[in-house]
């Protein structure tokens, strides 16, 4: 067996990280780290439709994510997927395909679309540090993907 | 060719670095239970200073040491002061002359409150504190400190919780006010409020009653007031000034500002003991299974030593070589463990504040860097500690043993 057929076979554990972070944001925007409830006549404050947007968002980072997972199984999986494979984005691809919508995520709350104004209200106190820290940890695997070579 | 030779060499300095990144698994297990450490030492220790500044600090913020207020809002008070629920109560304006007359009152100083309807944006009221600026000493100094000047009619200042930017307006009940500065973090629920002149709070309590909502505040406004903040005088006691305020003044309950913080205290400091225990307690477990790991990690590198041992590796290097690994993971995961907690905290600190439901003030930067220093010392210490203990184990077996466990 050759050296690159080696490195073929060995799932690469970023992919796996990518995917299990993009999957738990985009549940805790859908569970307990969304944004203020409905107001006492049923209308919406301006953070419901920043939740609408990051959560919109969340899910296209976590098809994304899945896309490169896929790749990665199909490319170790050595049943002949190669080509379905290459189909799908390389984890050396994630920085090109995540960090954009990362970023924008990160300033969407309170730059893009305001949220409400006191400090102590769940859209600022609990969705926003969340969508911070979530999308800077994915930042910072997908740029430490970029270091990875393609399979 | 003589290139590549070149890059084959691996001096003994380089042999720690070229280990760790050799084994990433058994690397990984050692940073994420140093990380551990770090975050659970680094972070409580964050947690508790922040309590205690929150605390101190609302205790500066409160200034007076008794306030009185209408005989039947002494638990609304509490509820404005530390809970942050907005309120607002009156009482005759000559309570204020007959509170001043009485002996060992040093300053006397009336308070306003108003709460406002929901605003536009959101679905939470907002409370509205006024004092005058002529004889006002508990709020009026730390306005003046962060705005430089006197506040004039429909000018407010906002509490560190309103996300108000200096410059800008705010609706009350109609009324543009004008927003001249945001006051710097209590980490109280003081933070939630917004502090105005009395002459602004008289035109806004007229608004209010105008449009139906301060059904309190039905007599003239000019009239009422909601507490007055008291300062006794040197050598005085709080405790007894409030006794004679409630025996002289009809109507009036007075309140002994220690008093109603000795709930936040005694919190406190039982929250801050179960804290410390169950720091002490977190650590000694994490050092225990820092230790086991460290011996079944360097037990699985049995052969490796032996090996080691047979080409030159002298005891004392090999005992060096283990340290230097473990430092280098102790040093990594203390980093990712102490900038995780720092970050945690920060970012959640307003959630955090309400989940405890204490005064929660965020410590400075010097004081976090401090923290993060010494925790960094101490998971380096303890990873290091079990390194030394499993190399000296291993250093002390007979090499040709080394190589038969090894096989």
């Amino acid at each position: 067996m050759s050296n690159s057929d080696a490195q073929k076979r060995h799932m690469r554990p970023l992919a796996v990280v990518l995917f299990v972070i993009c999957l738990i944001y985009t549940l805790g925007l859908f569970t307990f780290f969304h944004a203020c409830g409905p107001k006492e006549d049923g209308t919406f404050m301006t953070c419901h439709w920043a939740e609408m947007a990051l959560r919109g968002t969340a899910l296209v980072m976590l098809i994304q994510s899945a896309f490169i997972l896929s790749h990665e199984i199909l490319s170790v999986s050595a049943c002949g997927h190669e080509a379905l494979a290459s189909r799908f984005p390389d984890l050396s691809a994630a920085g090109a395909v995540l960090v954009p919508p990362a970023v924008f995520s990160a300033v969407l709350p309170g730059n893009v679309i305001p949220l409400c104004m006191m400090e102590s209200m769940r859209c600022r106190s609990i969705m926003r540090p969340y969508t911070l820290l979530s999308n800077l940890l994915i930042i910072l695997i997908a740029a430490a993907a970029l270091k990875q070579k393609k399979h | 060719m003589d290139k590549d030779k070149k890059e084959k060499v691996v001096r003994p300095g380089m042999l720690p670095g070229r280990n760790i990144a050799g084994h990433p698994g058994r690397t990984a297990v050692l940073v994420v239970l140093t990380a551990l450490l770090a975050l659970v030492l680094c972070g409580g220790s964050l947690f508790l200073k922040s309590l205690n500044n929150g605390f101190s600090t609302l205790e500066n913020r409160l200034g007076a040491d008794v306030i009185v207020v209408p005989k039947d809002a002494e638990g609304k008070l509490e509820k404005v002061v530390l809970e942050g629920v907005p309120s607002y109560f009156y009482m005759d304006k000559e309570i204020l002359t007959e509170v001043a007359g009485i002996s060992g009152v040093a300053k006397a100083s009336p308070q306003y409150f108003l709460c406002s309807a929901k605003a536009g944006c959101c679905s939470m009221p907002v409370q509205i504190i006024g004092f005058d600026p002529e004889t006002d000493f508990s709020v009026a100094p730390w306005i003046m400190e962060t705005t430089g000047k006197n506040l004039g009619l429909f000018d407010i200042v906002a509490g560190a919780n309103i996300n108000a930017q200096a410059g800008g307006d705010v609706i009350f009940y109609g009324n543009d006010c004008h927003v001249v500065s945001r006051l710097a973090s209590t980490g109280s629920q003081l933070d939630n409020a917004v502090y105005a002149t009395n002459e602004t709070i008289l035109a806004l309590t007229r608004s209010s009653v105008e449009k139906g909502i301060n059904y309190l505040a039905q007599n003239n406004p000019e009239d009422q007031i909601s507490a007055v903040q008291i300062k006794v005088a040197e050598g005085e006691d709080p405790a007894e000034i409030a006794k004679a305020i409630n025996q002289k003044v009809d109507g009036a309950a007075a309140v002994e500002t220690s008093i109603m913080l000795s709930g936040f205290s005694a919190s406190l400091s039982s929250l801050s003991r179960t804290i410390r225990l169950t720091l002490i307690l977190i650590w000694v477990l994490a050092a225990v299974i820092l230790f086991v790991a460290c011996t079944l990690l360097t037990r699985t590198r049995v052969s490796e030593f032996a090996y080691l041992r047979t080409i030159g590796v002298s005891r004392s290097m090999l005992s060096d070589l283990v340290l230097k690994e473990s430092l280098l993971t102790g040093l990594a995961g203390g980093i990712i463990g102490c900038s995780g907690s720092i970050l945690i905290l920060n970012l959640f600190h307003t959630a955090v504040g309400n989940a405890v439901g204490l005064p929660y003030l965020t410590p400075s930067a010097g004081y976090a860097t401090a923290a993060a220093m010494l925790t960094l010392v101490i998971t380096a210490l303890t990873g290091s500690a079990a390194a030394a203990s499993a190399a000296y184990r291993s250093s002390r077996t007979e090499t040709g043993n080394l190589l038969r466990k090894g096989n």
